[in-house]
């Protein structure tokens, strides 16, 4: 029974195009998984570099987290010096309320008038002790006072020398001690006392507040390193007595930045910090008339912050973050771009009797393009959020950070869409440029009309010197980031599969089978040839593709261990920090041995060697101890510097050195450091390399590694460390630093115990890895990994085109070769055998052009000025990688082969729809 | 029917295929005039330039060399556009292979007023598929006709529209013989509407009822037969004429001596010795 036709005319082809990719689910899957890598390729570098920034400033925060409020913390703290009236104190508090970003504020306030001729003071009768007025919000509070209750809260020590209670009368103020004893102090009451924490001013009701050792408490003018008693006062008594007594205040309100702050929301918190630190000093705004009303004069508001150090610090890492990732970026999107026109392409060739129809009917090539956009709108309607989906799961599995959430902002969701169009209008537009072909193809029927053939493999050949040439004409340090970069690799794959695909090819066509007639291989060398081109050039996509793969996994190790060289090279252990005095004075034991176990004595100067001018580093280590100590980074590139240490004990004509850098010096050569002329060392050279661990913490373009047990034997007086007047002070003199590798706080405590000062500087490589910006060569390792994964993809999807492809050759053949006793297997083993051929000889390309690659000049560093060179590292892993997908991509061309053989009928194949 | 004037006009058409291994001359100097409301079958031994013939006459490709006029329109020196409007709107073709014909995801009806309203007319598409004997099968997919159907659907998408030219490639190659014959009266009753039709052939079945019988060989029309009219040898512009098979054979030699007497021309064995 026929149903009712529906009236519509000429509507057909373009109603049923969106349902048509649906009647052949693997080139719509295919189809899918190239729009949704596209689309996932152009949202993740935003993602990336988003993530990148937030990852940065959390690691920024969380590394000044515990730090004092001010400059070096992410914290706020806004300080004026005068009582403000309570409007102006208002006023105050309600614009700090409004701060983007930070919680709200707490004050806290002391006298700060004392000096070491003026002391506070607190006085009953005729005794004194020593007593600062001090404020915090809570603190009369925590005591079990009431802050609104006149008086002050002393501790129980000193109350009890004063010999005085609870409500009876005290004075308080500030005693100058220089010319004459006088005095300045008002009567108040004592509202309570409280018992101090151990080894602090505060009372023991206070100390365990996490922000106790944060706060601003007054210091001793004899003992800078301690804190003056407290006198604890509400705060209207101590706006009271700071007027009454003439003592200077000093106000702090501190606020807490929001720890979980966006960099936008940090980098508007610097904004509004900016912006209040200049209101108060601008006489046109309120908030300035308004501090100008403050007691007993104007206060002066000052705001400390390292927030915008620090925003300013991640948003530099997310840049260099993003200028490295850029040319994997691209290369991703040119990658997935190209999976997607290729994958359009051969579904066209799947379809060449539709296109032949269509031209035959007359359809426009614009026709063709509505009809494709049609067609492939629900695939990119669908790709758009998958897209983003995969970016945003691929960002937060191998992206800078996996504790900082990942989220898709406006901007994003825009770039997914304009990426799910960018798919619909490559494929439209293959399309369009397919069918335009197929009209034109006539034109060259014309007798002396001749078809132009491009020599591709030559012009191949040519692009990649010539691309070759141009990239390595620039300089190492900019190389990485030339827009060619990423383009060599790409030519370098394609160029060698090309060749190993003919020559692969010729091979196959000179060899004669070994294998019995009638067999699936022989059976597959019979059926090659007839479409040997199609094969050689899925063989070659294949072949690039798999380059790419294995060349991502060196660079990404490379990319890392690069990371780890350079960070040994900038700090040169774990851990490292300068100790000033604790080894001088003390003779020679101390001067050269190390102080704990796992730490090295390293100690260090400038010196020149002449006739070089400037000065060069000169690193004197304790060659026992420091191998042990030292980093050597990863890849192995530091080793020869770790062979050559046990030289410097050896004898030699001069003192033995280590040069590393670029030195004009050679093994076996000689020469004299000068140490500013104040004395000069005869050396000579017994290694050269390229890099060493701390070469690079100094600038200069060589830097000497000497045996320091030797050296401080000849160096003067003024300047040896163990004589008995050394200062590191003194003009000359060498510093000394304990390298370690242990961490930070281990190495502070292992010293700590061992009574060696522990506040001098500190680096360690953790911190030099986000300071340097090497940090983001790591996040940018981990984006090539996801590149990598694309390419393979590429690979397995050329490779599956490539089984269906020989599967839908094969139609007619399979039918009449089961008729001759063929069985079905066999056929499917044979087009196995094929494919297996194709993909192993793209595995050869692929293992030459990384080779290649790997052994050529390195296009991949992107922070060259710091030493060692990154280069890709390869690995026994890489080809068993390789082996594996040669494995996996055979297993699954034979599976899809059989299964699309099985489904056909033999009759529908003779009757041309098979 | 010589007053008509000319769907299709061919002077010396030459069609050579290029190939890696050298090149094949398809059709080597073709002259012949297609007239409106006239049913032309080409037939001739595989190989003989049939279906290039048609695929030129269909404006799918170009001549070598030659002079060829489909519809007013010079197909050698017309622009890609206007030999695409050509098959769009005034061409009807039936390819050799009846799967490269249709559109294999849309049904069969929905492929007619496709096609019909590419060529402007309000012709019912269900009457153009009755006439070929489908009109049960209007909503079925390709996939689901048979290779006989899908043939006849065919022959439907090329007729539906009123085209002023139709071409048909063997379109009777995979029919039984009612279908055969369903399909020629469907071509002839589209003749009879002042359509030219141009198909080829070796059925003898569809060659008795042209109205106009060209035989091909080697690339050149060896004979023409017109309606009830004696069968006439076809001489070209360069004066050369194709014997028949039987003829030839009586001259072994491939040497003759042709002499006028009064009208005729006699064609003998040149004599032995001289």
């Amino acid at each position: 029974m026929t149903r009712p036709t529906t009236p519509a005319r000429g509507q057909a082809l373009w109603r049923a195009a969106p349902r048509r990719l649906w009647r052949t689910p693997g080139w719509l899957l295919l189809v899918l998984v190239a729009a949704t890598l596209l689309v996932s390729s152009v949202v993740a570098p935003s993602l990336f570099v988003a993530t990148a920034r937030a990852t940065a400033l959390t690691d920024r925060l969380d590394a000044a987290r515990s730090a004092p409020f001010g400059p070096e913390s992410g914290d706020l703290r806004v300080t004026w010096d005068a009582v403000l009236p309570p409007a102006s104190e208002k006023m105050l508090m309600d614009r700090l309320n409004t701060l983007t970003g930070f919680d709200t504020p707490t004050v806290g306030a002391a006298g700060v008038a004392q000096s070491r001729t003026r002391k506070s003071l607190v006085r009953s009768g005729g005794v004194v002790d020593e007593g600062v007025l001090w404020y915090h919000d809570g603190a009369v509070e925590a005591l079990g006072g009431d802050p609104d209750a006149d008086g002050i809260w002393l501790p129980v020590e000193i109350a009890d020398r004063l010999g005085i209670e609870p409500g009876d009368k005290v004075r308080i103020g500030l005693v100058s001690t220089f010319l004459a004893n006088t005095a300045k102090l008002s009567p108040t009451v004592l509202a309570g006392t409280y018992e101090t924490a151990p080894d602090s001013a505060l009372p023991a009701a206070l100390a365990d507040h996490p922000d106790a050792d944060r706060w601003f408490l007054p210091a001793d003018p004899e003992d800078p390193s301690g804190d003056s008693p407290l006198a604890i006062a509400g705060r209207k008594t101590f706006d009271e007595l700071m007027l009454a007594t003439g003592d200077t205040p000093l106000y702090a309100a501190d606020l807490r930045l929001d720890p979980d702050t966006s960099p936008d929301g940090a980098s508007a918190a610097v904004d509004d910090i900016k912006r209040l630190g200049n209101d108060a000093y601008d006489g046109a705004e309120e908030l300035a008339r308004y501090l100008a009303d403050a007691e007993p004069q104007g206060a002066d508001l000052a705001v400390a912050s390292g927030l915008p150090d620090i925003v300013f610090d991640s948003n530099h890492t997310a840049t260099s973050a993003r200028d490295q990732v850029r040319p994997y970026a691209v290369a991703g999107q040119l990658l997935a771009a190209a999976l997607l026109v290729g994958g359009w392409v051969l579904l066209g060739r799947g379809r060449r009797r539709e296109q032949v129809l269509a031209s035959g009917l007359g359809l426009r090539p614009g026709e063709v393009a509505g009809l494709t956009a049609l067609e492939v709108l629900p695939v990119c309607v669908v790709a758009a959020p998958a897209g983003l989906a995969l970016a945003l799961l691929g960002i937060a599995l191998t992206g800078p950070s996996d504790a900082t959430e990942v989220a898709a902002a406006t901007g994003d969701l825009v770039r997914a869409g304009l990426a799910g169009l960018l798919a619909l209008l490559l494929m439209a537009g293959t399309a369009a440029a397919s069918a335009a072909g197929m009209d034109r193809q006539a034109r060259v029927s014309r007798l002396g009309g001749r078809r132009v053939v491009m020599p591709w493999g030559t012009a191949l050949l040519v692009a990649t010197v010539a691309v070759g040439i141009a990239v390595l004409g620039v300089d190492v340090a900019r190389r990485s980031s030339t827009p060619l970069a990423m383009l060599l690799p790409v030519l370098v794959a394609a160029t060698v599969a090309l060749a190993v695909a003919r020559v692969a090819g010729w091979a196959r066509g000179r060899r004669t089978a070994r294998t019995g007639r009638g067999s699936a291989r022989w059976l597959a060398s019979r059926r090659t040839g007839t479409v040997l081109r199609e094969v050689t050039a899925l063989t070659v996509v294949i072949a690039v593709a798999l380059g790419l793969f294995g060349y991502s996994l060196t660079v990404r190790r490379g990319l890392n261990q690069g990371v780890d060289d350079k960070t040994a090279a900038l700090v040169g252990a774990r851990s490292t920090l300068k100790v000033d005095e604790d080894f001088r004075r003390q003779g020679m034991k101390v001067a050269t041995t190390a102080p704990v176990e796992h730490t090295s004595l390293v100690w260090r100067r400038g010196a020149s060697i002449p006739p070089t001018f400037g000065e060069a580093p000169v690193l004197a280590i304790d060659p026992t101890t420091f191998a042990d100590v030292a980093d050597w980074g990863s890849s192995g590139t530091l080793d020869a510097g770790r062979e050559l240490v046990p030289g410097l004990l050896e004898k030699a004509k001069g003192l033995p050195v280590i040069l590393s850098g670029d030195p004009d010096q050679e093994v076996g050569d000689h020469g004299t450091l000068d140490f500013s002329g104040e004395f000069q060392v005869p050396f000579e050279v017994v290694g050269v390399v390229p890099a060493f661990p701390g070469a690079e913490s100094d600038t200069g373009n060589t830097t000497v590694i000497i045996n320091w047990r030797k050296l401080v034997k000849v160096v003067p007086p003024t300047v040896d460390p163990r004589k008995k007047l050394a200062s590191s002070g003194d003009a000359g003199a060498f510093a000394s630093w304990v390298w370690s590798d242990l961490a930070p706080g281990d190495l502070r405590a292992v010293l700590d115990a061992d009574g060696i000062t522990t506040d001098g500087r500190l680096d360690s490589s953790d911190q030099a890895r986000v300071g340097s910006g090497l940090v983001a060569a790591t996040w940018a390792a981990a984006y090539v990994l996801a590149l990598g994964c694309v390419a393979l993809a590429l690979a397995v999807a050329a490779s599956l085109v490539l089984a269906l492809r020989l599967a839908d050759r094969d139609a007619v053949s399979d039918v009449l070769l089961g008729r001759m006793g063929f069985a079905s297997g066999e056929l499917a083993r044979s087009r196995t055998w094929e494919v297996g051929y194709a993909v192993l000889t793209a595995v050869v390309a692929a293992g030459i052009a990384t080779a290649a690659l790997v052994l050529g000049p390195t296009v991949i560093d992107a922070t060259a000025t710091i030493p060692p060179l990154t280069r890709p590292r390869p690995d026994v892993a890489d080809l068993v990688v390789l082996g594996g997908v040669l494995v996996g991509i055979v297993l699954l061309a034979w599976l899809i082969g059989a299964a699309r053989a099985r489904r056909r009928h033999p009759a529908e194949v003779l009757r041309g729809n098979g | 029917m010589a007053t008509a004037e000319a769907v299709v006009t061919c002077e010396d058409l030459v069609k050579v295929f290029r190939s890696a291994t050298g090149e094949t001359h398809a059709l080597r100097g073709i002259g012949l005039e297609v007239l409106p409301g006239v049913l032309t079958v080409v037939a001739g031994p595989s190989g003989s330039g049939k279906s290039s013939l048609l695929t030129l006459l269909g404006a799918r490709d170009r001549p070598s060399a030659g002079q060829l006029t489909v519809l007013g329109s010079d197909i050698g020196a017309a622009s890609t556009r206007q030999l695409r409007m050509l098959r769009r709107r005034r061409i009807g073709f039936v390819p050799q292979r009846s799967s490269e014909a249709v559109y294999p995801h849309v049904r069969a009806i929905d492929q007619l007023r496709q096609v019909g309203s590419w060529r402007g007319d309000g012709d019912d598409p269900a009457a153009a598929l009755a006439a070929v004997g489908l009109e049960d099968r209007a909503d079925h997919l390709p996939s689901a006709l048979s290779g006989g159907e899908q043939q006849r659907l065919a022959v439907a998408l090329a007729l539906v529209g009123s085209p002023d030219l139709v071409v048909a490639d063997e379109p009777t190659a995979e029919l039984d013989h009612a279908n055969a014959d369903r399909v020629m009266d469907a071509l002839l009753a589209t003749a009879a509407t002042g359509c030219a039709v141009v198909i080829s052939s070796h059925d003898d079945r569809v060659t008795h009822r042209a109205d106009r019988l060209l035989r091909l060989r080697h690339g050149v029309v060896s004979s023409e037969t017109a309606g009830q009219q004696a069968t006439a040898a076809v001489i070209d512009s360069t004066g050369r004429l194709q014997l028949p098979p039987a003829v030839l054979d009586l001259f072994p030699s491939r040497r003759v001596v042709v002499e006028t007497v009064g009208d005729e021309v006699r064609l003998r064995r040149p004599e032995e010795g001289r």
